[in-house]
């Protein structure tokens, strides 16, 4: 139905085009900016040339990102900037490097070089957000495989809570979701908010739906547990003040993951991927439904219109004129 | 806030054509046809509904690189997967009320999708306007979400309307855009308006001036609108029935005279693209060719598999076909002004203290007026035009007259003016602060976008 | 711009019988027949031709012609074959402006009373009009479009074409 692909295909576009004027030895010159949902910004480039900076160089393409996410990143960190371009460079499986120096209001920049380029290479490189922001996802689950071999070798039976708490703001006004690791799941929690009234009983009804349908469908059973608040859950309560002012504002969603959820990498990156585009599914959703009502209120206006033409008093002298049910004229003669 | 910089999405729906993309960049992101694919009701058999998907992803991956380049999404687009559809239709809510209004497709989707039973394509606007807004709106729905990747709330959009669109229309418009999508901000712009922006980028303007007429050819009609400080004079807009398809048609016709193996509208659109230019004059031009046999060209038809190549000659088509907007009898028998004389009819009919401005700013707008020299050829007839009439009423007053001067302007920009011109106007800082926001629109309702200030022309 | 007009305008009093002006055909320089051939091409695809002199109505009848020749031809139709329907036709239909089984009568506004002796000199001018006429043809279209000096044995497409259209919508 309403399917959101996880690439983004712009870059996939640029890159495929570059990619195709170069083999045919006509290379373009490049210069686009490509957004994404929250605040992420790319900046797709015809690198210049190493030796004279004045010329370019049609051979390479500079990849430039920014995002609201990345200050929440570094964080998570430790904000050692290399770790998380390392990190992010082995997503891409090694095989590009950063560009010599970072463009300007850019978070980080990589060079692509189009002599070996492969069609693999477009579809990862369109995923960059997604690599990028699978950071704190890997590390907590790192961090939960430590925590499961604990448990295991502990004589007790209880469950043990990492204090590590990964919090991301991707979105203004503290928006962004947290992470948390314990010995036998991880829970993501998302933290968003309306800005419009309408869409917050939307988002209710929604999130109502998500978590009975769960319950009621068993052919979903095995997707991750929803659960709903509007109050910050118990983990994320001491990092996480709640706003004072509306109560009704915060709406928290949690995700829980048990290790089905990540037992190989395919599995992993789908689930990192559903996940992170998840704030934008819920609110690409409100607004079809918003779609929707508004095409059942124009047709219904459409048919309070026909009944007041035929309500429309007529002329004595044009007796012989009938009306259709659409209230459009008829003569008989 | 750096980050709350987020450029402008310009989004230009054309009868035929929808461009898309952001503003800072030089040319739309996506340009595909303005067609959504609904669902026609029937309940769709799950062999039926997988033969669509299994045709959808075969075509990716046996033309993996067409499928790049024609199509605006680009992986497999398996979102009927019928196995998954029926497993959420059993749930309790979708099931009362079933989800066709979310089964559709947009842009070349839509075409593809409509060669199966199970889809009814339709095209949203005519003649320039919306007719079909449930249509328009789910339309627009998956070109910002799915093709441009925004959150609506997150940008401020600027839209483009055709001269003379009705109030209300935009008011619907408004409706949309901030109760549905909840926009940041919404500005729309008269589509000729954005032309003679989008002509500022030429090396000819000198000054920013908001006057000018402009010619605008895509490919069902041409317009010829003249606009005088940013306001267009709709009562002098003049419409001629002769543009791109018409030329395409021309050059089949042509082939098929001369009984080329290949006569089909897709490479007579080919040679359109490539081939055509305008020529100063028939018989000199015809003449050249005669004489040096390096003016004919040679266009390579391919099949799927680039194991057949079919040689098709290209020759008179090459200035023949855009003459049509120059002498139109030569391809149609019931329309026969040519364009420079309309230009010049239009003009005429405007309030003659702007008719100068007029003259002095012809701009182009449009894939049909990207020929070589179209403009070079327009400017001389239009001349011709107004200097046998200064002729004349000299020659009768006896008093000198003072000259006009007629200029075109063509620019590297003209193929998606209009879109371009949008996207100059959003990236300048000030955009902002011409935008209806939804705040206004809470406090005031859809009549706010019933004006719009105009922009800062300011050198 | 509309259809091109002939550049022989009636300054020379030439004899003109029927409208149709007997302006000399010279071998030697650019002449009438040269004209007919360089402006066919152009002026096939209007429909609309206002003849604002009496060389314009003899512009039209050769333009007319050459359609007619062209229809003669086929794609497989060898030169010397083709030289020699030329002629034939040329010879055999010697139907000129003022004879009744002249079509196009009220469009080059013939007036009825015309002495024999005259229609039969506008016979024997136009008879070596339309021979000229056709030579010249067969040598323009027996060449490669590629390189107009080599010859070939087969006509040049780009001739052929052009006997799909009408000047005027109109044929002798």
């Amino acid at each position: 139905m309403l399917h959101l692909p996880n690439e983004n295909l712009l870059i996939q576009k640029t890159l495929y085009e570059a990619l195709d004027k170069f083999q045919q030895k006509s290379a373009v010159i490049i210069d686009r900016i490509v957004t994404d949902f929250d605040f992420t910004q790319f900046h797709l480039t015809t690198a210049s040339n190493p030796t004279n900076e004045d010329e370019l160089d049609e051979s390479k393409i500079v990849l430039s990102y920014r995002s609201k996410a990345w200050a929440s990143l570094l964080k998570c960190a430790d904000n050692d900037l290399n770790l998380l371009t390392s990190y992010i460079l082995q997503r891409l499986e090694n095989k590009f490097s950063l560009a010599p120096a970072t463009e300007l209001s850019y978070d980080i920049s990589i060079m692509i070089d189009l002599n070996d380029l492969t069609m693999n290479d477009i579809v990862q490189l369109s995923l960059f957000k997604i690599h990028v922001l699978s950071y704190p996802f890997t590390k907590s689950i790192e961090e939960f495989k430590k925590l499961q071999q604990q448990a295991i070798q502990s004589e007790e039976e209880r469950i043990i809570q990492s204090d590590i708490i990964y919090h991301v703001e991707n979105r203004p006004n503290q928006e962004g979701f947290y992470l948390n690791a314990s010995s036998d799941r991880i829970t993501v929690i998302f933290n968003t908010k309306f800005q419009d009234y309408n869409d917050q009983v939307f988002g209710k009804v929604f999130i109502q739906e998500f978590i009975d349908s769960r319950k009621r469908n068993r052919a979903i059973q095995s997707s991750p547990q929803v659960l709903f608040s509007n109050t910050p859950p118990l983990e994320i309560a001491k990092v996480c003040p709640q706003s004072k002012a509306n109560k009704n504002e915060d709406h928290f969603i949690t995700f829980v993951l048990f290790p089905r959820h990540f037992e190989n990498k395919n599995v992993e990156f789908l689930t990192v991927a559903k996940i992170l585009q998840f704030r934008n599914y819920f609110h690409y959703h409100i607004k079809c439904s918003k779609a929707y009502l508004h095409s059942r209120m124009r047709f219904r206006v459409g048919s309070f219109l026909k009944v007041l033409n035929r309500a429309k008093i007529e002329d004595e002298e044009a007796s012989n004129v009938k009306k259709t049910v659409s209230g459009k004229k008829m003569m008989s003669f | 806030m750096s980050y709350l910089n987020n450029p402008a999405v310009v989004m230009d729906n054309g009868t035929g054509l929808t461009k898309l993309g952001f503003a800072g960049n030089d040319s739309p992101s996506y340009v595909f046809p303005t067609a959504i694919a609904t669902t026609t009701g029937k309940k769709s058999t799950a062999s039926n509904n997988r033969s669509l998907d299994q045709s959808m992803s075969s075509l990716d991956i046996s033309n993996n690189t067409k499928a790049f380049l024609n199509s605006n999404s680009t992986s497999s687009t398996n979102f009927n997967n019928s196995q998954h559809s029926s497993a959420i239709l059993s749930n309790h809510l979708s099931g009362k009320r079933g989800t066709e209004d979310l089964d559709f497709y947009i842009g070349n989707e839509a075409l593809l999708a409509s060669q199966s039973q199970q889809y009814s394509l339709s095209y949203p606007i005519r003649h320039g306007q919306v007719e079909n807004w449930d249509h328009m709106e789910r339309f627009w729905e998956n070109s910002i979400f799915k093709y441009l990747r925004t959150e609506p709330e997150d940008h401020c959009f600027l839209l483009t309307e055709p001269p003379l669109n009705p109030p209300e229309n935009r008011e619907q418009v408004a409706e949309i855009f901030f109760e549905s999508f909840n926009c940041a901000g919404l500005y729309i712009a008269v589509q000729a308006v954005l032309a003679l922006a989008a002509s500022w980028s030429s090396p000819k303007v000198t000054d920013r001036s908001l006057t000018g007429t402009v010619i605008d050819s895509g490919d069902g009609v041409t317009h010829v609108i003249p606009v005088a400080e940013g306001y267009v004079i709709g009562s002098a807009i003049k419409n001629v029935p002769i543009a791109g398809r018409d030329i395409t048609n021309f050059i089949q016709q042509m082939l098929r005279d001369r009984g080329e193996l290949d006569a089909s509208l897709k490479t007579a659109e080919a040679i359109k693209q490539e081939f055509c230019y305008v020529s100063p004059d028939l018989v000199k031009e015809f003449n050249k060719y005669d004489r040096d046999g390096s003016k004919f060209a040679q266009y390579v038809v391919e099949n799927q598999d680039k194991t057949q190549r079919k040689l098709i000659d290209v020759g008179y088509e090459r200035f023949l076909a855009p003459e049509i907007f120059f002498n139109p009898e030569i391809a149609s028998s019931d329309f026969l002004t040519p364009l420079p004389s309309l230009v010049d009819d239009t003009i005429r009919s405007c309030p003659i203290d702007v008719r100068k401005g007029l003259y002095n700013n012809i701009v182009l707008s449009g894939g049909s007026t990207m020929f070589k020299d179209f403009g070079r050829r327009l400017q001389r007839d239009v001349k011709n035009i107004v200097n046998k009439r200064i002729q004349q009423s000299e020659q009768v007053s006896g008093a000198k007259s003072t000259g006009v001067d007629v200029q075109v302007v063509s620019h590297r920009r003209q193929r998606n003016a209009v879109w371009f011109g949008g996207s100059l106007l959003a990236q300048t800082g000030e955009f902002k602060s011409y935008c209806h926001t939804k705040a206004d629109y809470d406090e005031f309702g859809p009549e706010i976008v019933r004006t719009f200030s105009l922009f800062n022309v300011a050198k | 711009m509309p259809a091109y007009h002939s550049t022989f305008i009636d300054t020379f009093n030439f004899k003109v019988i029927n409208n149709i002006p007997l302006i000399p055909l010279d071998t030697n320089q650019y002449d009438i027949t040269d004209e007919v051939l360089d402006l066919f091409k152009a002026n096939t695809f209007f429909k609309n031709f206002e003849f604002l002199n009496n060389s314009d109505r003899l512009l039209t009848y050769g333009i007319l012609y050459i359609n007619s020749l062209l229809l003669i031809l086929n794609p497989t139709l060898n030169k010397n074959d083709a030289t020699r329907k030329f002629y034939n036709y040329a010879i055999d239909n010697n139907i000129v402006p003022g004879d009744v089984n002249f079509k196009l009568n009220s469009m080059f506004m013939i007036q009825s009373n015309v002495n024999r002796s005259d229609l039969e000199e506008l016979k024997q001018y136009l008879q070596a009009f339309r021979i000229t006429l056709a030579n010249k043809l067969i040598s323009k279209v027996y060449t490669d479009f590629k390189d107009p000096m080599v010859v070939t044995d087969v006509p040049n497409k780009f001739w052929l074409q052009f006997s799909k259209r009408k000047f005027m919508n109109k044929s002798l």
